[in-house]
């Protein structure tokens, strides 16, 4: 399979099914990213589809000191937050995470469903936990764990330092974890010369 | 957000994307709570990157792409033949439309139907004798030319001006952009007004930077919006410094293509009467559009007139 360097040298010469090739390799990735930035199925179309386009049109401009996916993920972001700053002249019905522990318990005539309403639930948690967090800290927790950069391609992509970086994206995790009641000891330091197992 | 993140969450975090030093894993591996932890982010790590790409969206974006693509491939072979009157910008149409998107959730058929409406009003002012107001025009489907019709049909062709996406395929949207790129070069050679009509875009500023828009949009007075252009006006020149946009197409019937699918007064009436917005005519990026100021939302909402679809949403400043 052809590398992307090879890809965009192709695609500039005009090698249609090349860009082709190269878009679709990295469309869902790009799309993860803009899903989880903007907390939106058709925010993160939208941001997709920009950056898409963005990236033909500029395709010319890619020097390649950095590789592809840095280079497109920083577009991505940059179409993801543009996305979020137009959303944030609209209203939008927010989601409420409050549940009603006295209300009772659902009956479900297809077995499997409550399964898939946890499973919905679960995601729709996740959405909120994310959305719930600081724009900085999410944008470094996505392009970690959807985009799969390491901390240096993060740090570019950003224009933040390295350690920014680190910091960022374990306060993120670590909101996270509290927000979804994850986290073993929520806000408590964890004591590290604690014993691995009981004794 | 607190400043004083517990340096073993740091830590955690570290390894869990192998950022750790050896001796740091090893301190983990020591601990059942850093361990836990390790693992509790690797589960929210999994389930974050979960996420369902829906088919269509990813269709759609790799053909207004490649649409991108063909253009540019396009604008450099026809420099030499590229009109003056900036007809470029019509087959730029289906990719800067994105934002279109949003109103074409509700399907196509509601831009289909909006552009079928448009061509309802057009024809019935150009049967008129005289002096017709798109307004006053009382049409019937039973009215509506072959063009029209044929455009309310066609998914790609109805879909030109609002990217070339309704069909979901990347072999559809990038014909789709094919055709309006031909049918945007001939456009050039057409007439650029409707001869019964005054042309609303007659003479307006033509529009290139957001801050640009934003002082357009702020100077926009109240008592524009809905206003219908006046219908017995002369026709204007025909060196009208103004793009000819051409989105469908259609061309039969016995219509004049050029009248059928220029945005004229009828298209901006039909669009600007749907909304109580402050509103008035442009030329947005060498394409003919309504320019309408949310000032309850903080926006500056650029129209496409065929469709009545958003092309671009600005930001107004705050105040």
């Amino acid at each position: 399979m052809p590398e992307d360097n090879a890809l965009v040298a192709a695609a500039r010469d005009g090698d249609r099914n090349s860009l082709d090739l190269l878009l679709r390799r990295h469309y869902d990735r790009i799309y993860s990213v803009c899903r989880r930035v903007t907390g939106h199925e058709a925010d993160a179309a939208d941001a997709a589809q920009e950056a898409m386009i963005s990236i033909v049109r500029s395709l010319g401009h890619f020097d390649g000191r950095s590789t592809f996916a840095t280079w497109v993920y920083r577009i991505a972001t940059n179409a993801s937050l543009d996305e979020l700053r137009r959303r944030r002249r609209r209203p939008v019905p927010g989601i409420n995470l409050e549940r009603d522990d006295d209300s009772a318990p659902m009956e479900h005539a297809d077995p499997d469903s409550g399964v898939r309403i946890d499973a919905i639930g679960d995601r729709m948690l996740i959405d909120a936990a994310l959305d719930a967090l600081a724009e900085d800290f999410r944008v470094a927790v996505v392009l970690r764990d959807v985009g799969d950069l390491d901390y240096a391609e993060i740090a570019e992509v950003l224009g933040i330092p390295v350690g920014t970086v680190k910091s960022r994206i374990a306060r993120g995790r670590a909101a996270l974890g509290v927000a979804l009641g994850r986290t073993v000891g929520g806000n408590q330091p964890i004591d590290p010369e604690r014993p691995r197992t009981a004794p | 957000m607190t400043d004083d993140l517990d340096p073993s969450r740091l830590l955690a975090s570290a390894a869990l994307d192998d950022e750790a030093t050896p001796a740091e894993h090893a301190q983990i591996a020591a601990s059942a709570e850093l361990t836990a932890e390790v693992e509790t982010y690797r589960i929210i790590r999994d389930e974050i990157r979960a996420v369902d790409v829906p088919h269509t969206a990813r269709e759609t974006a790799i053909a207004a792409a490649l649409a991108a693509f063909d253009l540019r491939v396009a604008e450099l072979g026809d420099a030499a033949v590229d009109p003056p009157t900036g007809s470029p910008a019509a087959a730029r149409a289906p990719v800067v439309s994105i934002r279109a998107r949003r109103s074409r959730r509700t399907g196509w058929l509601g831009g289909a139907v909006a552009a079928a409406t448009v061509g309802v009003l057009t024809i019935a002012a150009l049967n008129a004798t005289s002096g017709s107001d798109s307004k006053s025009s009382s049409a019937t489907v039973g009215e509506v030319p072959i063009g029209s019709a044929a455009r309310s049909a066609q998914p790609e062709a109805a879909d030109t001006a609002t990217g070339a996406a309704a069909s979901g395929s990347a072999t559809a949207g990038t014909t789709a952009m094919a055709t309006a790129d031909s049918n945007a070069l001939a456009s050039a050679e057409l007439p650029t007004a409707n001869s019964e009509v005054r042309d609303p875009w007659v003479g307006v500023q033509s529009l290139v930077t957001h801050e640009q828009l934003i002082a357009f949009a702020t100077d926009i007075t109240s008592d524009l919006a809905g206003t219908a252009v006046p219908a017995t006006s002369a026709a204007p020149a025909a060196t009208t410094p103004v793009p000819a946009v051409e989105t469908s197409a259609t061309t039969g019937g016995t219509v004049d293509p050029s009248a059928a699918t220029v945005p004229n007064a009828h298209a901006y009436d039909a669009c600007v009467v749907r909304t109580s917005l402050p509103a008035a005519p442009a030329v947005y990026d060498k394409a003919r559009v309504i320019i309408e100021r949310d000032d309850a939302a903080g926006q500056v909402i650029v129209v496409d007139p065929l469709t009545c679809s958003t092309i671009l949403i600005v930001a107004l400043p705050a105040q």
